[in-house]
């Protein structure tokens, strides 16, 4: 039963248009694009290594030869598993180098563009038959389904689709590039599974009813289960075609570009490590039931296309459509990576270097639309393969892309762990496996059979398949000469240092630097970015490497080096950033001080992994750090070499900006401080003033290898806070002397009043008239003498009542608490006419010791009197409950505090009394509440006034 | 198991190298042989595979 050609093509656009739709949405819709990031829309997306091949053509590869099949995705399973083992530390390294292919990393390590190249110039030419054969599958497909053969139609308005979506989804700039892309391929990995789990069903139910059936029809049938098992047994091709497919399986264009993208990481390589074989077992399990059907109900047609011929003869046109459609899935998912991938590759190897050696300004606008050049190209050509030479079985059509990834494997494992791996011997293993490769397999496999060396082999080669001997002759001719070619000469000073970039735990020891200063860095990269486009450049490298905004020590100059390679490497390729970097620039060896080695050293073990020793220098860093007390040392010419955290924090002064540095030019005050006398210092340093105690030490030369020579280590203690302190035990001593004093002084003055108030109350009765009038008053003003006397007895005496030393909170009237303070601090500010309203409830009670809050409003009054003015001034205190605690104000008019000073009012010794304050008062007022636990916190308006809010904390009610 | 956990720094590193280590075992040397063996089911090979994926996941959750 045939599907109207019309009806596939509306359906197929509509497919694809939905897949542009979300594409799209993805990069628009924030909870997609959270969508996209996730680990496992990542890990799905891999199984766009499930092309057209295997979902068409597993079929008829089954029925040849039995379950080998399986080992086409047993081998990316394997690969998969030891992703977070092996892929981890590669993953690290290409992100670390910013390097995003193959290429890229064989350029990088074995410093030759030519090695980048033979590594583009084979993947492009293994991809093209690859993607020919998956343009064959659709148009293929097609035409078993309509029955009609449109195939250049077909073909050139796919891979017009293709080319277009790649232009618009897998060109942008570096960052949240290809979410979209994302988003589309684990979509079309998810229809995959889907259509082959939906076919394999209704195949099993219309054939045999069931699975019970299955297994009835396989009992009567052993020797289709024996043909199946057979190839297994005897290995033809298993163990071979499982490594190659392993290698291809991390190694193929499309699969490197998305296990190392750069939105993925180590959690993306885990989760894919289970994710993305379980997604291959979903696949692979539908092929074998489906072919069984087909055979045991007798159904003709190409072998290839068994699932469309299936649904077609028991006439499920909705089958037929979603197998399509999943076939659709297989083949654009394959195309548009690796179209993606190759762009990559080609554009940062093979053109952008030709446009840089043409003197073109690579701006992002051209590097763009290069990319969306080189895309189109790259599908037509693969159309181009498909017109002209696609044929022949479709997996074993594409079994030699495999063998080509596989000539990677020995440079890939020599840049992962062989240090003595060199150029000479990757560039001569790439050269006899790659010719190996391409005349034992991609030449007999575009050819045909007919082929010469196909023949000759098949007299050599006794075996049941056509990849096992091309994949060991290729890979055999490889690594042996990689292996003498690497042995036969030693790596020359950028080989060996870039083999140590590539190997974890290396040791990276420099004596010199190559440096390039600032004002060149950013005039070569304007001849090649352009100005705007360079000065952000090295702007946004200056900034990463925390340097100066003039960088002149050879470790700083040598890290902003470093930086720009890498940006650069993001925007054009690791190739072109090397030919601007290391070739174009004018570059200086700068000889390193001690304190630069040191710098460099630490700066190149944290980047690259730590060896031993410098795990230990790490620990040591560590404990140096976590001292409480700053810790300088400076080297015999007077050079900072070491400053800690401690050191950091107390001058705000970065170790990397300071190492290296003479410390003579250190900033005041810290140049006198660090070569100053021992001692106790004070020391005024961003408006605050500070109590430091230096200690000094001499450091024996061995200490960094140079015997006889002496530097010093300097300890500098900030004793600040605990001067403080003291300070105010020691003004808290003289408060209650005079306190002290005070009550002997109200005792006595006690009695006296006592007798003028008697007197003063008898004048009042015998008297009358005025007499008696002013008596009364000399009556009133004794007893408001008594209160006075009454609140310094209050004030001054002694708490220390419990064993701890301190009362327990209780709820106080607060509102008596504020009377008593605005009393006490009147007497003293008696000349301000100050007017002062106590709103405070009665019933408002917070938890607290009497003593102690009025002390707290002792203080604030105090300032509040001082800052008011003395025509007109008001000072307002209020309460109420807010969210289970009392909240105070106390709010004045005075002349408010300038903004910088309110964060800090709370600090010790600060005060803008000049000699008036101690600088205390607040600092109590914060300790205080505090201990209560409660809060303060000041809002002010110059020339407005001042607010002090408190909030102290009720009683829990119950 | 070793060059696992100093390479990739990460506690589990042993575990995954192991599970991959049995897949490698199970599917490139004779012991495949057993699974295609007369008498074992077809399945068998797929059960296999399940659980050695199952494994995967166990050791990689936390990912």
């Amino acid at each position: 039963m045939l599907v109207s050609h019309t009806l596939l093509f509306a359906l197929g656009s509509s497919y694809l248009a939905a897949l542009v739709a979300i594409a799209w949405l993805t990069e628009r819709v924030p909870f997609l694009g959270k969508v996209a990031r996730s680990a496992v829309v990542h890990a799905l997306s891999l199984g766009v290594f499930a092309s057209a091949w295997t979902y068409y053509g597993g079929y008829g590869f089954t029925q040849r030869h039995g379950l080998v099949y399986l080992t086409v995705y047993l081998g990316p399973t394997l690969a998969a598993l030891l992703l977070p083992v092996l892929g981890v530390p590669l993953e690290r390294l290409l992100r670390r180098e910013r390097l995003s292919s193959l290429a890229d990393l064989f350029a990088f390590r074995y410093r030759s563009r030519s090695a980048g190249l033979i590594v583009v110039v084979a993947l492009v030419l293994s991809s093209l038959p690859y993607v020919a054969q998956q343009i064959r599958a659709l148009t293929e497909s097609v035409e078993v389904l309509a029955g009609v053969d449109e195939g250049p139609i077909v073909s050139i308005a796919y891979c017009t689709f293709l080319a277009g979506f790649a232009c618009v989804f897998g060109m942008r700039p570096t960052g949240d590039r290809t979410l979209g892309l994302f988003v589309a391929l684990a979509l079309e990995s998810v229809v995959k599974v889907v259509a082959l789990a939906l076919i394999g069903i209704f195949a099993v139910r219309a054939t045999f009813g069931g699975l019970g059936g299955l297994a009835d029809w396989l009992t009567s049938h052993p020797e289709v289960e024996r043909r199946l098992l057979e190839p297994v047994e005897r290995d033809d091709g298993f163990t071979s075609l499982l490594l190659l497919s392993a290698g291809a399986g991390i190694l193929l264009p499309r699969q490197f570009y998305l296990l190392f993208h750069p939105t993925s990481g180590a959690r993306t390589l885990r989760t894919s490590a289970w994710v993305f074989p379980a997604t291959l077992l979903a696949l692979t399990v539908p092929t074998v039931p489906v072919l069984l059907a087909a055979q045991a109900a007798h159904i003709d047609g190409p072998v290839d296309f068994t699932s469309l011929n299936v649904a077609q003869r028991f006439g499920a046109p909705s089958v037929s459509i979603l197998t399509f459609i999943g076939g659709l899935s297989a083949s654009s998912a394959m195309i548009l990576v690796t179209v993606l991938a190759i762009t990559e590759l080609s554009v940062a190897h093979v053109v952008l270097p030709a446009q840089l050696s043409a003197s073109y300004v690579l701006t992002e606008d051209r590097i763009a639309w290069i990319r969306r050049g080189v895309a189109v190209l790259f599908v037509f050509c693969g159309w181009l393969v498909y017109a002209l030479a696609s044929r022949g079985p479709l997996v074993e059509a594409v079994i030699p892309s495999f063998i080509a990834v596989a000539q990677f494997v020995p440079g890939l494992v020599g840049a992962l762990a062989w240090r003595r791996a060199t150029r000479k011997g990757v560039l001569l293993g790439l050269a006899f496996g790659l010719t190996t490769w391409f005349l034992t397999a991609e030449l007999p496999s575009l050819l045909g059979p007919t082929f010469v060396v196909r023949r000759a082999l098949a007299r050599v080669w006794a075996g049941n398949d056509d990849w096992t001997l091309p994949s060991v002759l290729s890979t055999a001719a490889n690594t042996i000469a990689f292996v003498l070619g690497s042995l036969s000469a030693p790596a020359d000073r950028a080989e060996a240092e870039a083999a140590a970039r590539c190997m974890p735990g290396e040791p990276l020891a420099a004596a010199s630097l190559d440096v390039v200063p600032q004002a060149s860095l950013e005039t070569e990269l304007a001849g090649v970015l352009g100005d705007a486009a360079a000065q952000d450049l090295v702007a946004r490298a200056r900034k990463a490497t925390g340097a100066n905004a003039e960088p002149a020590r050879p470790h700083e100059l040598a890290r902003l080096r470093e930086e720009v390679q890498r940006e650069l490497s993001a925007r054009v390729g690791p190739i072109v950033a090397r030919i601007v970097v290391d070739e174009r620039l004018r570059r200086e060896a700068a000889q390193l001080a001690l304190a630069d080695r040191l710098v460099e050293l630490e700066s190149r073990a944290r980047t690259h992994g730590s060896s031993g020793a410098e795990l230990l220098h790490g620990v040591v860093r560590g404990v140096l750090d976590a001292l409480p007390l700053g810790v300088a040392a400076l080297g015999p010419d007077g050079a900072i070499v070491m400053w800690n955290a401690a050191m950091e924090r107390l001058t705000k002064e970065p170790g990397l900006r300071v190492r290296g540095m003479l410390a003579a030019q250190l900033p005041a005050p810290w140049a006198d401080l660090v070569l100053g006398n021992a001692g106790e210092q004070a020391i005024e340093h961003d408006a605050r003033k500070k109590i430091l105690v230096v200690r000094r030490s001499v450091l024996d030369g061995a200490v960094w290898g140079e015997p006889g020579v002496f530097g010093e280590v300097v300890l500098v203690e900030d004793r600040t806070e605990q001067r403080s302190l003291e300070a105010q035990i020691a003004h808290g001593d003289r408060l209650s002397a005079i306190g002290r004093f005070a009550a002997g002084v109200a005792h006595e003055v006690g009695n006296p009043l006592t007798a003028i108030a008697f007197l003063a109350q008898n004048v009042a009765r015998d008297a009358g008239g005025e007499v008696g009038e002013r008596a009364k008053d000399i009556v009133t003003q004794t007893q408001r003498i008594d209160a006075i006397v009454r609140s310094l007895l209050r004030y001054s005496r002694d708490d220390a009542t419990t064993d701890s030393g301190r009362h327990a909170v209780a709820p106080v009237a607060l509102d008596r608490v504020v009377a008593e303070a605005l009393t006490l601090v009147a007497l003293d500010r008696s000349t301000i006419r100050v007017r002062t309203e106590n709103l405070v409830p009665p019933e408002l009670m917070p938890l607290g010791r009497p003593q102690e809050l009025v002390q707290i409003f002792v203080n604030l009054f105090t300032n509040a009197f001082d800052a008011s003015p003395e025509e007109g001034g008001l000072i307002l205190v209020d309460g109420f409950v807010e969210e289970g605690a009392a909240i105070v104000r106390i709010v004045d008019n005075g002349g408010g505090i300038a903004k910088e000073h309110q964060e800090r009012v709370f600090e010790p010794f600060f005060t803008t009394k000049a000699d008036a304050g101690t600088g205390l008062g607040l600092f109590v007022v914060r300790r205080l509440v505090e201990e209560l636990g409660g809060t303060v916190r000041v809002e002010s308006e110059l020339g407005v006034g001042t607010t002090f809010i408190l909030t102290l904390p009720l009683e829990e009610a119950g | 198991m070793r060059y696992a956990s100093k390479v990739v720094r990460r506690p589990g590193a042993e575990m995954t190298a192991i599970v991959a280590g049995i897949a490698a075992v199970v599917f490139l040397t004779p012991v495949r042989r057993v699974l295609t063996a007369p008498g074992m089911p077809l399945w068998g090979l797929f059960l296999v595979w399940a659980i050695i994926v199952t494994a995967a996941g166990w050791v990689n959750r936390k990912a």
